[in-house]
């Protein structure tokens, strides 16, 4: 059997020195970006280094991404070309454009095509780094779904954070005190919060901040009025004011689930022979708990986290509308109902990615924590 | 004799289900001496093991509880130490081995840090010098290139090492007194030889008392020189290995050793008709109950009238033979009244599975 390589911290954290150096002053990255380039490479660079069968992993996930991209991609092309009518239709009933311009402007964007030859086209443009042209916002899908999807990421890192930070102890506390006062509390919160729909909580929040007259709460968007005159601070500021309200509701629903989860898994953990082998040898109370039941516990929570980061981009679209934060969800919708096929597929390309990525992310945190799944 | 080491005195460990009270050890007594080797034998759910984690003080409160009784360790008693006092006694003075070498190595850690957990714990080393430690025990178990073996996770060795593994740990910190809780229960027949080989191997050169829990009275004969039996949370019969194989006297005692097989012996009776091995018929009594009387009773062949009436006492009938039987004294064991629980209410379930005797 194959044992772990081991590395010296001292040396690779200088190796990461040098490589951020290389990025902010070479290539001109800005300082924290590059921190964390350098961060995500290293790890990587770190986790190959202890076990080489992990670059294969990672190899064979991606080029598995291609074909579940391309059919992804097919699917959505193929879906919006089944609804009756296009981007144009709407202009064919305004009597003041000649049909004529609009079979111009159809022949122009390749409308008039059969379906087949549209999709082969968009994905040959799409290999080239070219997503399109919106037709209704005017502008590159890729630059709108970006930063878009951008706003939605922030949205969701910060809900999932919030979440994560507060169930994971949760999780432990209830555990350790099965059935008792604490115990009790947390689970009532927690199936609080897995009882109430999302935008509902959005509504009752809103409500509740009025009828309080919260004035520096704002009740939605993602940037005050104001907000170009800022100076870089305040505008960060201004932004974090505006995430509380949609990252609480988000985080919430959340945070019950993997409440519940948690104090499931700990639970069951705590049961285990190995904890009462680790009691026997004289181990402190806090560190069975911490160190020999917490390492087993997170484990299948690592593949929640993953379904989670997959779900990063879609998990909003509801709060998004509520809360008029301008996040993908909303663009989807928006696109959707005025048939723009390249926005629409444009958004969904990107949504598949990021779902890959967060699996991948996923699988490999778990063969870090995980030496069954590293080793073997 | 020696002075005892590990003295026991009227030890009862309750749980408190719902409604009921399941009286896991009901009163047992037991001094080990230094360097001796004490087999406990009885079914499934007579309290062997909560004895065991008695003496360990890790019997999970709720719902259990040690209600009476003196755990006297070299004169200590480890029920009124503090729990940050019996942690230090944990592992370093008294340690154990588990019955489930499958489970009982945390599936997310080295050997090698599990093995150096208990000696930074106890021992004033550094890490390093923790695992070089480590990596000696491992060798003294008799595993093979230890070096490599310390940097492993539980799930690449077998059972049969790994519960080397687990002995290595227990005698990491050189303990006076070893449980093992059938240790050997989980493996195949060759491992098992091996493993009470290394066992017995250790347990002399380091002179350290064990406490041998088994149903597999083959395990008893060749690694103990005393044995108690127990049954429904009570000692019923306690002597030296020879007597209890030669002479037992009381009828569970006896009803377990003509369970056993023995070999070479004809399947078939003198008319042509199959034997059949012996069984004790019934089962343990209902947990939830208090019995009146003896509580061997419902299943004991030699039962009298009185045996309905009293529980026996546990007597000498020789030098280090007692017994709780009145076929050999008529003594009558009082049961404090304030432990007495009342059974009326309904309960939800059972605490205790019932199991067969194995031989």
């Amino acid at each position: 059997m194959q044992s772990m390589r081991t590395f010296n911290w001292k040396l690779t954290f200088v190796f990461d020195l040098i490589l951020w150096a290389v990025f902010v002053f070479v290539s001109g990255l800005g300082p924290v970006s590059g921190l964390f380039v350098t961060e995500v490479v290293m790890w990587l660079v770190r986790l190959i280094w202890i076990s080489p069968m992990m670059l294969k992993f990672i190899i064979r996930r991606l080029i598995h991404m291609i074909p579940i991209v391309l059919a992804v991609v097919a699917i959505g092309f193929g879906l919006i070309q089944l609804a009756p009518g296009d981007a144009f239709t709407l202009m064919s009933l305004d009597p003041s454009i000649r049909p004529q311009d609009i079979e111009n402007f159809r022949t122009q964007f390749g409308l008039d095509q059969p379906w087949y030859v549209q999709f082969v086209r968009y994905i040959w443009n799409a290999l080239r780094g070219d997503f399109g042209y919106s037709l209704t916002m005017k502008a590159p899908v890729f630059t709108l779904v970006s930063q878009r999807a951008a706003n939605t990421i922030l949205l969701s890192l910060t809900s999932l954070a919030l979440a994560w930070g507060l169930s994971i102890p949760f999780g432990i506390i209830a555990a350790k005190n099965q059935y008792n006062l604490k115990d009790q509390s947390i689970s009532f919160f927690a199936f609080f919060g897995l009882a109430i729909p999302n935008f509902f909580l959005a509504f009752l929040l809103i409500y509740l901040i009025s009828v309080l007259g919260i004035r520096w709460l704002p009740l939605g968007g993602m940037t005050s009025i104001d907000h170009v005159s800022m100076s870089r601070i305040g505008q960060i500021l201004d932004i974090g004011r505006h995430l509380i309200l949609p990252a609480i509701v988000i985080g919430t629903s959340q945070m019950a689930q993997l409440t519940r989860y948690m104090r499931g898994n700990m639970l069951e953990i705590l049961g285990q022979q190995y904890i009462v082998t680790a009691r026997a040898k004289g181990q402190t109370e806090s560190k069975v708990v911490y160190r020999h039941a917490l390492r087993n516990a997170i484990n299948p929570m690592i593949t929640i986290l993953g379904f989670q980061l997959g779900a990063v981009m879609s998990g909003a679209a509801l709060v998004e509308n509520v809360l008029a934060w301008p996040g993908l969800g909303r663009l989807i919708l928006q696109s959707l109902l005025e048939r723009d096929i390249y926005m629409v597929t444009g958004s969904i390309i990107y949504g598949v990615i990021l779902l890959v990525i967060g699996n991948l992310i996923a699988d490999i945190l778990l063969a870090v924590v995980d030496p069954r799944i590293r080793v073997s | 004799m020696s002075k005892a080491l590990l003295e026991i005195k009227n030890l009862r460990t309750y749980f408190h289900m719902h409604g009921y009270t399941v009286r896991a050890v009901d009163g047992v007594d037991l001094a080990v001496m230094e360097g001796e080797n004490v087999g406990i034998v009885g079914e499934s759910g007579c309290g062997k093991s909560q004895t065991a984690m008695s003496i360990m003080r890790l019997v999970p409160d709720p719902p259990g509880e040690i209600v009476d009784g003196e755990i006297l360790l070299k004169g200590k008693n480890l029920l009124k130490l503090k729990e940050e006092q019996m942690r230090k006694i944990r592992g370093n003075d008294i340690s154990m081995i588990f019955q489930e070498p499958m489970t009982s190595l945390n599936p997310v850690f080295t050997i090698g840090y599990q093995i150096s957990e208990g000696l930074l714990l106890h021992r004033d080393m550094s890490k390093g010098e923790a695992l070089a430690e480590s990596v000696r025990l491992l060798k003294m178990v008799g595993i093979s290139d230890p070096e490599e073996r310390v940097k492993e996770y539980p799930f690449q060795l077998s059972g049969g090492l790994r519960q080397r593994v687990m002995i290595a740990m227990a005698m990491a910190c050189e303990p006076s007194v070893m449980i093992a809780d059938e240790p050997t229960t989980a493996l195949d027949v060759s491992i098992q030889a091996q493993i009470l080989r290394l066992m017995r191997q250790l347990q002399e050169s380091k002179n350290t008392a064990t406490m041998f829990i088994t149903h597999d009275l083959a395990v008893i004969a060749s690694f103990t020189q005393r044995v108690m039996v127990m049954y429904a949370g009570v000692v019923v019969e306690m002597a030296s290995v020879g007597d209890i194989f030669k002479q037992p006297l009381h009828p569970y005692t006896q009803g377990l050793l003509s369970s056993i097989p023995v070999l070479g012996e004809s399947k078939y009776a003198e008319d042509g008709s199959r034997k059949t091995l012996y069984t004790i018929p019934g089962s343990l009594p209902d947990p939830k109950r208090t019995i009146q009387g003896c509580r061997f009773t419902s299943r004991c062949s030699k039962v009298m009238k009185k045996c309905y009436e009293a529980e026996p006492e546990l007597v000498f009938t020789e030098k280090n033979h007692q017994v709780r039987c009145f076929l050999y004294n008529d003594q009558v064991r009082s049961t404090p009244s304030h432990l007495d629980v009342s059974s009326s209410r309904k309960s939800r379930s059972r605490k205790k599975k019932k199991g067969k005797v194995r031989g």
